[in-house]
């Protein structure tokens, strides 16, 4: 009867786990009623729940006056050692420093003595119970824990190696700041902090990971981003459970509205100026700890072809390049569906002599034209994937051997056509000069199923195959912006602004899709440059005038 | 989310019964290319349409991947049926690979066929799904097969040849080639007959010039050359007669001349002179040579050049007789002469301008007037009468083609002359 | 409501214009040229106004009927069952013009690009298409409408601007030939008539601004007539009225002809591109306008359950309506009674009915309309 008894208490039990929101501050409450401010039981307490690990450290000692028992715990490896010895233990042990302070020491007035005057840190705080300052001990910091006191100070001493800020190799530029993020955030807060020096830029902490208790940092400009963007951000965020966020690619796919889809909603990037312009458009910026790539939402289509760099060079430059990458995008996506469709539904489009070497140079291929193009892309994308993986000097051998092997030999071979041989490397060349990555990848996939459609049906096939991709894509919403905006659904400003990039005196106004808090981006009669020849202050034959002056 | 996969499932059956299809894929190795479709009529036959088709093959086969885009040879086949469909699914009978017509770029059609009439032919051209609808309308005088029998000259395929004078004939007035488009256009249109350019094989230089035979020098064509600026040579082999170099006597192909329909039938020819007579109705003469006597000394020839050509044509009503009149305004330089006059004055300029205009106006009536024998408007002074007055002409509709053979047309033609080339003066011995 | 999304009036004109142009501009001008020559741009013009008439009867009454489409006011005005059976006439000639539409695409797309393909695939990837489509709901119809008719009137501009060396003005001469009743007759074939403004009495509750609709659809018909007119003006000017007269679908005609300098010739494929696109678009936004009025009449929560089977009813329909070209063509090209009811005798006399009602007595109707309206 008992047994039955606790079996349905455990089945209770498994129910509440299986609310995990609720039961979590529940989980924590039971370590917490074993803490006792008895200095020995606590650090028994300490051990019996951080385990033999070799990176704790527990250092009990008394003051200099031995009135006062304490102990410091702290990471080895997370910490700075020798500020936790010149700036807590040295003042604490010594009388020679802060001699006066350190001899009038009893155990009553420890917690403010220590605090106020003897420890000397620039970031000091209190815990209130045990289970708050482990969670700050496990991110670096250092814990002194008095006898007989319940709440514990916690010094600020996070200190670990950290790699130095080096250049974003994912998206390099030509012109531009050399700097990327980091893994560590407080080096990434302060390279944006750095860029932008305003009071409003703000950022806002979260935690996510239940084990790995990852810090996430929104990022934004409190009086431009939209407060209903960052409200819903904030509660997809908390809505978080998951035991672990290695990377900001988790919380992606945590907070993305259609999961189920081949394009990326949110997207990520490495360079810091990207993101400070990201926030400065009134986007948001999610911070990740441990990860360089952080997310910009919300995103909509178009800013996959656009680059940082668009907006260093002269317009025009930009707009040749936009343009540039529009239309490789598409021959990215269509192309080889469209040779194959042409080539064996639509000859009457080629030109008769194309025609003739096309189909001469298909004479003796064994198979079909789509089996030769599902071959190649094939072909192709292990390449590349072998390419990625592998160590840079050895990447480079695959890259020349499978050029080789796809490009001569199979020719040779007659296994595939030189035409074909053309169109997948046009293909290939134009995925990559897209800039991002995950917006070409999700092109590459999709770029298979529109091939069979081509081979199947012809150019109706890859029509039959557009369409569908864009019902999914028009149906597509990041975080309350349609993905195809501005070209869908945007003021003819944003579609403009979207293909032009124009001169950033001229730009006055910020994205009117994002629907922000101040849409004024600069004032309206400043930053004109172009002045008319008649009132220009400085010229040439006032130059002239002023040296003749002078001679 | 069921949503989205129970739509990829559907997706999915779509795929598969779509894969099950594939109705419509030719591979593109497997296509005969038809490159030039010569039809011929048989009169009394049962099945009286003869098809010849000029296959072009893909360069692999004869050349190897080094010669590239250079050359196709080229194949014929032939076959006859009831309708051009019949025949030509007759021809495929003999083929290993699927007929293609859509590069069909030249239809040829026989003397007989078009004296039969084209209707049939246009039908074709304008319901086939793969038809070229500007396909080129060449006619042959005989058979047309036999055209395509004509060894080729400097191109390697002969529809290349073919295409290359038809190419060429936009800018010299010997002749004027419609697509089938622009034939049917000019049939359907009241007030208006189709005309489309003539195709023939003219006989080798050396049987109209004995002395060549005898001689079979190379050198001696260049005389012949310089006896042709006279520009009256009835066989208007000119052009094709300078790029000639073979040692061997050839029958050559030469665009030249018209074949003027009324309705859909064949109702003459119009020479190559008579060709450029007509051109000049419709303002197309520009970039053509005119050969003028010397007004000064009887026997010189002055070559002119015109450059730009305006017709205006301008309906009259009077008293319900209707008249025409055409204005023509040319202009031009001098380019050569066989004497030794000095035309580069004010008077004499004018005096050539007054032999040219006179020259042209011969030329216009002349073509106007065989025209006007063979009862086909090819102009159009129907439809410009139908613009201008409708009324009047609806009630001529049915009998334009004799209205049009009696119909009085007034041309004046201004001639300008601007330049005499580079050199000022002719060279010339000082004696 | 059914429909929870809002689309502006932008995007409403935008979808007006596609709904026009997408089918008229390949059939109506070897319709109108046909009967009237070279005044068939006349029709076009004339039609302009039938259509604008239609339009300002439907927005007046959209006007009147706030947060209403045509198949909800017709049961306040018209009593429960009469206007549930008017909606039903509605919702079938939506129905109908899906099959019509979908039936012309199939026929095309058989004669001149895929002769060996039945008939029932183009059908049925079409319906298949426009019911994904109509089930993604009206937002994303409008969404994606705004990016398909960039490529549709580019292209459109882009085949008339490879006309333009061709063109010979004095083809369309003599003007004004044929009797005015003549171009009226034309100017009545449902193709010609810029009569889908009629769907704007289903969408005029989801715009975001319903005051507007007159005015987008204003600038829809214009727009639309006026580029369909410039298209007819254009095959006209290039191949004469005589040559129209016999070609089927006059634009591909253009196109087959077309050879710019020996690369750019038969590009007719870009013809079916815009083709299939703007068809893609008429077909699921008639079958969305279709499937909302059953859901609505049925009183059905959602619009989900009768898409399918409506999709299937349109291609079975398409199948069976007509038995060759022939009787298509006929169909088409001809002025019915039926439209010109459905069009503007149907909402002529449900003005009527309003007018009346609010004439005669002031304060009950307008109380009983709130009342249903919430």
């Amino acid at each position: 009867m008992t047994s039955a008894f606790s079996f349905l208490k455990k089945l209770n039990l498994l129910g509440k786990k299986s609310v995990p929101a609720k039961n979590k501050p529940a989980a924590e409450k039971k370590p917490e009623n074993d803490d006792s401010p008895i200095l020995s039981e606590r650090l028994a307490l300490i051990k019996k729940r951080l385990g033999e690990s070799n990176d704790v450290v527990i250092r009990e000692f008394n003051s200099s006056n031995d009135n006062v028992k304490l102990a410091l715990l702290f990471i080895d490896g997370l910490v700075d050692k020798k500020m936790v010895n010149d700036n807590i233990l040295q003042p604490i042990l010594s009388n020679t420093i802060v001699n006066q302070y350190t001899e009038k020491l009893t155990p009553e007035n420890a917690l403010e003595l220590l605090q106020k005057h003897i420890t000397s840190m620039s970031e000091l705080s209190l815990a209130p119970n045990l289970t708050q300052a482990l969670k700050r001990v496990l991110s670096g910091d250092t814990a002194v824990i008095i006898d007989n006191e319940q709440q514990i100070i916690i010094c600020g001493t996070r200190m670990w190696e950290k790699r130095t800020v080096a250049e974003p190799e994912t998206e390099a530029a030509v012109r531009g700041p050399r700097e990327g993020f980091t893994e560590t955030m407080r080096i990434n807060t302060s390279l944006l902090r750095r860029r932008i020096k305003h009071e409003n830029l703000r950022f806002e902490t979260m935690k996510a990971g239940r084990r790995t208790a990852t810090d996430i940092n929104l990022v934004y400009i409190n009086d431009i981003v939209n407060k209903d963007v960052l409200e819903e951000l904030r509660r997809r965020i908390a809505a978080i459970d998951t035991d672990a966020i290695l990377e900001s690619g988790y919380i992606e796919e945590f907070i993305e509205d259609a999961p189920f889809s081949f394009f990326p909603q949110i997207e990520h990037t490495e360079r810091v100026d990207k993101a400070a312009a990201a926030i400065l458009e009134g986007r948001i910026l999610v911070m990740t700890d441990n990860t360089p790539f952080m997310l910009i939402i919300p995103t909509s289509f178009f800013q996959f072809i656009q680059a940082s760099e668009d907006y260093y060079e002269r317009p025009f430059v930009a707009l040749f390049l936009r343009v540039l990458r529009l239309f490789v995008l598409n021959v990215a996506l269509i192309l080889p569906a469209t040779y194959v469709a042409v080539i064996s539904f639509h000859q009457e489009m080629l030109p008769t002599s194309l025609l003739l070497n096309i189909a001469a140079a298909r004479e003796g291929i064994p198979f079909p034209a789509v089996a030769e193009a599902l071959l190649m892309e094939g072909t192709f994308e292990v390449l590349r994937e072998a390419g990625v993986r592998l160590p840079k000097t050895v990447g480079q051998a695959v890259s020349i051997v499978g050029g080789l092997v796809i490009g001569d030999a199979a020719i040779r071979a007659g296994l595939v056509s030189p035409g074909m041989v053309i169109i997948v490397s046009a293909t290939a060349i134009s995925t990559f000069a897209i800039p991002a990555f995950n917006a070409s990848i999700a092109l590459r996939i999709l770029r298979f199923p529109l091939i069979i459609l081509g081979s199947v049906m012809g150019l109706y096939g890859v029509i039959f195959g557009l369409i569908i991709i864009l019902i999914h894509l028009a149906g597509l919403q990041s975080f309350g912006v349609p993905y195809l905006a501005p070209l869908v659904h945007g003021t003819i400003r944003d579609m403009f602004k979207s293909i032009i990039r124009p001169p950033l005196w001229m730009s006055r106004r910020r994205p009117d899709m994002l629907n922000l808090q101040q849409q004024q981006r600069q004032a309206t009669n400043v930053g004109k440059r172009q002045v008319p020849p008649d009132k220009r202050e400085l010229s040439h034959e006032k130059m002239e005038e002023n040296n003749a002056g002078k001679r | 989310m069921k949503k989205q996969i129970s739509m990829l499932l559907l997706l999915l059956l779509c795929f598969s019964t779509l894969i099950t299809g594939c109705w419509d894929h030719i591979a593109i190795e497997d296509l005969a290319l038809v490159r030039t479709i010569a039809i011929d009529y048989l009169p009394g036959r049962r099945a009286p349409y003869l098809v010849t088709l000029a296959i072009s093959l893909p360069a692999d086969i004869a050349g190897g991947e080094t010669t590239g885009g250079g050359g196709e040879p080229t194949q014929l086949f032939s076959a006859v049926g009831a309708t051009l469909n019949l025949a030509i699914e007759q021809a495929a009978l003999n083929l290993s690979r699927r007929l293609f017509l859509s590069h069909a770029e030249v239809i040829l059609i026989g003397e007989e066929m078009a004296k039969h009439g084209l209707l049939h032919i246009l039908d074709f051209i304008s319901k086939h799904p793969q038809a070229r609808f500007s396909t080129n309308l060449l006619i042959t005088k005989g058979f047309a097969q036999t055209v395509m029998t004509t060894s080729e000259r400097l191109e390697v395929a002969i529809t290349e040849e073919m295409i290359g004078m038809i190419e060429l004939a936009r800018y010299s007035p010997k002749s004027e080639p419609l697509k089938a488009y622009e034939f049917i256009q000019k049939m359907v249109t009241p007030g208006q007959d189709a005309y489309t350019a003539l195709m023939v094989k003219s006989p080798p230089l050396e049987e109209e010039i004995p002395e060549l035979k005898n001689e079979q020098k190379p050198d001696s064509q260049g005389e012949s050359s310089g006896g042709e600026e006279n520009g009256d040579s009835s066989s208007g082999s000119s052009d094709s007669s300078g790029g000639g170099g073979s040692k061997k006597a050839q029958e050559i192909l030469t665009l030249a001349g018209l074949a003027a329909f009324q309705n859909d039938k064949l109702a003459g020819f119009l020479d190559s002179h008579e060709t450029r007579g007509f051109l000049w109705f419709l303002g197309r003469t520009s970039h053509t040579l005119l050969a003028v006597e010397n007004p000064e000394k009887p026997g010189e020839t002055i070559s002119l050049f015109i450059a730009r050509v305006q017709t205006k044509i301008k309906p009259h009503i009077k008293n319900e007789q209707i008249s025409f009149s055409v204005e023509v305004i040319t202009e031009g330089d001098i380019r050569s002469q066989t004497g030794r006059t000095e035309i580069a004055t004010p008077e004499m300029i004018k005096k050539i301008n007054s032999a040219k205009a006179g020259a042209i106006k011969q030329e216009m009536e002349k073509a106007l007037h065989k025209m006007q024998k063979l009862k086909v408007d090819l102009v159009g002074f129907g439809t410009i009468l139908r613009r201008h007055d409708p009324e009047t002409f609806s009630s001529l509709e049915d009998r334009w083609a004799e209205e049009f053979s009696k119909l009085k047309v007034d041309i004046v033609v201004t001639s300008n002359i601007r330049r005499t080339g580079l050199q000022a003066h002719p060279a010339r011995p000082q004696r | 409501m059914l429909e929870k999304g809002k689309i502006s009036p932008r995007q409403s004109s935008l979808l007006l214009i596609m709904a026009l142009i997408a089918t008229s501009i390949l059939l109506v001008p070897a319709i109108t040229v046909q009967q009237l020559k070279q005044d068939a741009w006349l029709a076009v013009l004339m039609g302009t106004l039938w259509g604008l008439v239609t339009l300002y009867i439907v927005c007046w009454l959209g006007s009147k009927h706030p947060g209403q489409n045509i198949y909800e006011y017709t049961q306040t005005l018209l009593g429960k069952w009469p206007g549930k059976i008017v909606g039903l006439i509605y919702a079938w000639t939506f129905l109908r013009i899906v099959a019509i539409v979908i039936r012309e695409f199939g026929d095309f797309m058989t004669t001149s690009f895929m002769p060996n393909t039945p008939l029932s695939v183009f059908s049925i990837s079409l319906i298949f298409l426009a019911a994904w489509a109509v089930l993604a709901g009206l937002e994303v119809l409008a969404r994606m409408n705004e990016f398909i008719i960039i490529l549709v009137i580019s292209s459109l501009f882009f085949i008339l601007s490879l006309s333009l060396n061709n063109w010979d003005l004095t083809r369309i001469q003599p003007m004004f030939t044929n009797s005015l009743l003549s171009i009226i007759k034309v100017s009545f074939i449902p193709e010609v008539w810029a009569a889908d403004s009629i769907t704007l009495a289903v969408i005029i509750p989801f715009l975001t601004r319903p005051r507007q609709a007159f005015a987008a659809g204003t600038i829809a018909t214009l727009f639309a007539q006026g580029l369909l007119a410039t298209g007819i003006i254009a095959v006209l000017a290039i191949f004469g009225p005589f040559l129209l007269q016999i070609t089927r679908f006059p634009i591909l005609t253009f196109v087959r002809a077309i050879n710019v300098g020996q690369i750019l010739s038969r590009f007719e494929v870009l013809v079916m591109v815009v083709w299939v696109a703007g068809v893609f678009i008429k077909a699921s936004y008639y079958l969305y306008c279709a499937c909302l009025g059953l859901a609505q009449i049925t009183g059905l929560k959602e619009i989900r359950p009768v898409v399918l089977p409506l999709g299937t009813v349109a291609i079975i329909w398409s199948f069976s309506m007509f038995e060759n070209i022939g009787e298509l063509e006929t169909a088409v090209s001809n002025p019915r009674l039926a439209p010109l009811l459905q069009y503007l005798g149907i909402p002529l006399f449900l003005l009527i009915v309003t007018w009346l009602k609010e004439k005669f007595d002031k304060n009950k109707p307008r109380r009983r309309r709130n009342e249903k309206a919430n």
